[in-house]
């Protein structure tokens, strides 16, 4: 830039930007919002996008039947959308950022953004409904929070139970999981349920999916002590990338994999798994009408994104949201909202079949056990929990 | 001409929450201030002593956690994990750059970055201590301030928490600057210019760039405890080598070895992103053609450009003069 005029305004251009944050409104304020903060670039962008398509699928379908009434009054639901990179500072200044454009009922992502956003809920008084099973959210006594998905509990102790009803041939479990809490914990309460019911985990070792592709060094390790299910506590890529290295390694066993992991898997490792695949999937996959419906909303976003548990449960956020805003008869109190919520399941268009919710804020739902076998998913159980106290997951099979 | 520019830009940002009263803007003032602390810190050794280090997020990280250990599991109020927090960081300086700082150049920006991916592994893995991937939450505000007659000054209200923060990014630069101005920070810069000259005439170099990396750390400490007091919530990304990797940014748009370079630096790149985000994807393309224009026609940053070019401008206009 050798004109010194051009690189003068130039400067006051960029110092002149700060006031374009400072001295603007962040968001408008014409109907119901239900803000969405999750990472929408970078790696996991689809991830991300498949949580917010998910919700504006959801308010596309209540806007398309005069949205909701509350009050007396109609009002329609907008899902505002921010990027937080799955950072958890970025997670704060989005929350912050929602606040001041007037949202008041918000669903972050993953456990460090969410329990950023925890931080605030109460203090800053809005409704926290985070898509993250880490315990943790919902066991600190903040009261502005209810979780979306299930806990990692409920999830991993159902696997564990499912998949000796399943395959009682399987004894000797091999656990990889991810270096985040989540998964972690994931790993230690199918470990506890599966050694609780006399069988054994030859081996549980974590390594950061996110840097990592080269898995022949744990592999090695790990598949001398025979496991017959690898259970790995990661998202569909580095699974994949698991599945093909152990296959190399001569491992002829299953993979199981936690809620994470979606339909991806099938395509990028589809030979490996074949026949020998346990996986959880959201409810709504048992109504071909729900799935239907899916696809078609998703494919008319244009977006490259096919529905996955994070659009089942984005979708399911702001069926909850609505639904409480009816209930409780306010579309401001958030704490109203918050009571209402347990009141309004099970609903119709629920897609991951909440039952109940306990007074914490976490939930009983029911969950699917797919395989996948000669190139297809195929639903081999439903799996649910009758309470918060019941010692085991019931599973019924589902007829082929 | 230079102490009222100064003048008047303290004050106006005394005055700023005055007028700018909602939580968002407030909060990224804060999160400006906490950035510039910690950017100014890794300006003291990169800029100042030419040193690169890759792996200040560590010590970010070490100051965060250190504030909410101190603060959670010792019970120790604010006033008293923050000093403290800021000393374990300055130790751990201390303590790696007696090995890295045996290396030059790009061997010592990878032993720092070295330094930082084991600590954030630690991080990660020493659940006991730091609670792992969950990281620690409730991290308190500081307590309030008794004040003679006036009650006491608490920091539960977002405009106390950025002046805090100010007072203490104000605190800094005032060190930094003092610490610049003498001799050992000419010594520094002796050192930046040429480290085999700088041995030749007497100057112990080794001595004088621990010294300027324990300070560098200390003031990275502190960044992290602040922010770790003010987000009430820190996670093994706190230590992340990203967030040096962003300093190291700041330090390249605003200006490299200059005092205001770190601050113009951390307010552009913290609201750019902000201006942005309904870009989506498209706004990571901007901000890396952005960076590049930067690095390629602003190689002093933006404090270069304005004093190349804004400053005789405003000397004609004033001194009707014509100026270099």
């Amino acid at each position: 830039m050798k004109n010194t005029g051009n690189r003068f305004f130039f400067s006051i251009f960029l110092l002149a930007l700060p006031l374009l944050i400072l001295t603007s409104p962040a968001f408008g304020q014409e109907k119901v919002k239900i803000g969405v903060i999750a990472p929408l670039t970078g790696a996991i962008a689809h991830t991300g996008k498949d949580m917010l398509i998910g919700a504006e699928v959801a308010a596309d379908r209540i806007n398309a039947s005069g949205g909701i009434r509350v009050g007396g009054k109609k009002y329609l639901l907008e899902v505002p959308a921010l990027d937080d990179q799955l950072k958890p500072d970025l997670t704060v200044t989005a929350v912050r950022r929602m606040l001041g454009g007037g949202v008041k009922i918000m669903s972050t992502m993953s456990t460090g953004p969410s329990m950023a956003a925890l931080e605030l809920a109460d203090a800053e008084g809005f409704l926290l409904l985070p898509l993250a099973t880490v315990p943790d959210l919902t066991a600190r006594g903040v009261k502005l929070v209810v979780r979306v998905p299930g806990t990692n509990e409920y999830y991993a102790s159902s696997m564990a139970d499912a998949l000796s009803a399943l395959q009682p041939q399987v004894e000797r479990v091999g656990i990889l999981w991810n270096t985040d809490p989540g998964s972690k914990f994931w790993g230690e309460v199918f470990a506890k349920t599966w050694t609780g019911q006399g069988r054994k985990i030859v081996a549980s070792e974590g390594l950061d999916f996110r840097k990592v592709t080269d898995f022949y060094p744990i592999l090695t390790r790990i598949l001398p002590l025979k496991p017959e299910a690898l259970l790995v506590i990661t998202m569909d890529e580095p699974v994949s990338l698991v599945a093909k290295q152990s296959r190399e390694l001569g491992y002829q066993g299953f993979f199981l994999t936690y809620e994470g992991c979606g339909d991806k898997i099938g395509e990028l490792a589809g030979k490996e798994i074949d026949g020998k695949y346990l996986g959880i999937k959201s409810y709504y996959v048992l109504d071909p009408k729900k799935m239907d419906y899916m696809k078609e909303a998703y494919k008319k976003k244009a977006s490259g994104i096919t529905p996955g548990t994070l659009g089942a449960n984005g979708h399911e956020m702001v069926y909850l949201a609505a639904r409480a805003m009816e209930k409780a008869g306010t579309v401001t109190d958030v704490m109203a909202i918050r009571q209402a919520i347990p009141r309004v399941v099970p609903f119709p268009e629920s897609m991951r079949g909440i039952l109940a919710f306990d007074e914490k804020g976490d939930n009983f739902s029911t969950i699917v056990l797919a395989g996948f076998v000669n190139g297809k998913w195929v639903y081999l159980a439903k799996v649910y929990r009758k309470g918060p106290q019941a010692p085991k997951a019931v599973v019924e099979y589902i007829k082929q | 001409m230079k102490k009222w520019a100064i003048v008047i830009l303290l004050v106006l940002a005394i005055v700023l929450p005055i007028f700018v009263q909602a939580k968002y803007p407030l909060h990224l003032l804060i999160m400006v201030g906490v950035w510039s602390i910690a950017a100014s810190s890794l300006n003291l050794i990169l800029g100042y002593t030419g040193q690169a280090s890759l792996g200040h997020a560590a010590f970010f990280g070490i100051g965060a956690y250190s504030a909410a250990i101190l603060m959670i599991k010792m019970g120790l109020s604010f006033w008293v994990a923050l000093p403290l927090a800021s000393l374990i960081a300055a130790f751990f300086g201390f303590l790696i750059g007696l090995p890295a700082l045996r290396t030059r150049g790009s061997y010592f920006a990878i032993a720092t970055l070295g330094f930082n991916l084991i600590v954030t592994i630690i991080i990660e893995h020493w659940d006991g201590l730091t609670q792992g991937g969950a990281g620690i939450s409730g991290i308190p505000k500081p307590t309030p301030i008794p004040l003679p007659f006036l009650g006491k000054l608490a920091f539960t209200g977002m405009a106390a928490q950025y002046y805090l923060v100010l007072f203490f990014l104000i605190l800094t630069l005032f060190l930094i600057h003092r610490i610049v101005r003498s001799p050992a920070g000419k010594t520094y810069m002796a050192i930046r210019g040429g480290e085999p000259l700088a041995e030749s005439l007497g100057i112990n170099t080794m001595w004088n760039k621990l010294v300027s990396f324990t300070t560098s750390s200390f003031f990275a400490g502190l960044a992290g405890a602040l922010y770790a007091s003010y987000h009430g919530f820190i996670s093994p990304d706190t230590s992340n080598f990203h967030i040096g990797f962003d300093l190291l940014i700041y330090l390249l748009v605003g200006g490299v070895a200059t005092m205001s370079g770190p601050i113009i630096g951390a307010v552009i790149m913290t609201i750019i992103p902000e201006t942005l985000q309904f870009l989506l994807e498209y706004r990571i393309i901007f901000y890396g053609a952005f960076l590049i224009m930067i690095v390629i026609f602003l190689p002093r940053g933006l404090v270069g450009l304005w004093s190349s070019s804004l400053w005789p401008r405003f000397r004609r206009m004033v001194d009707g003069r014509n100026s270099p």
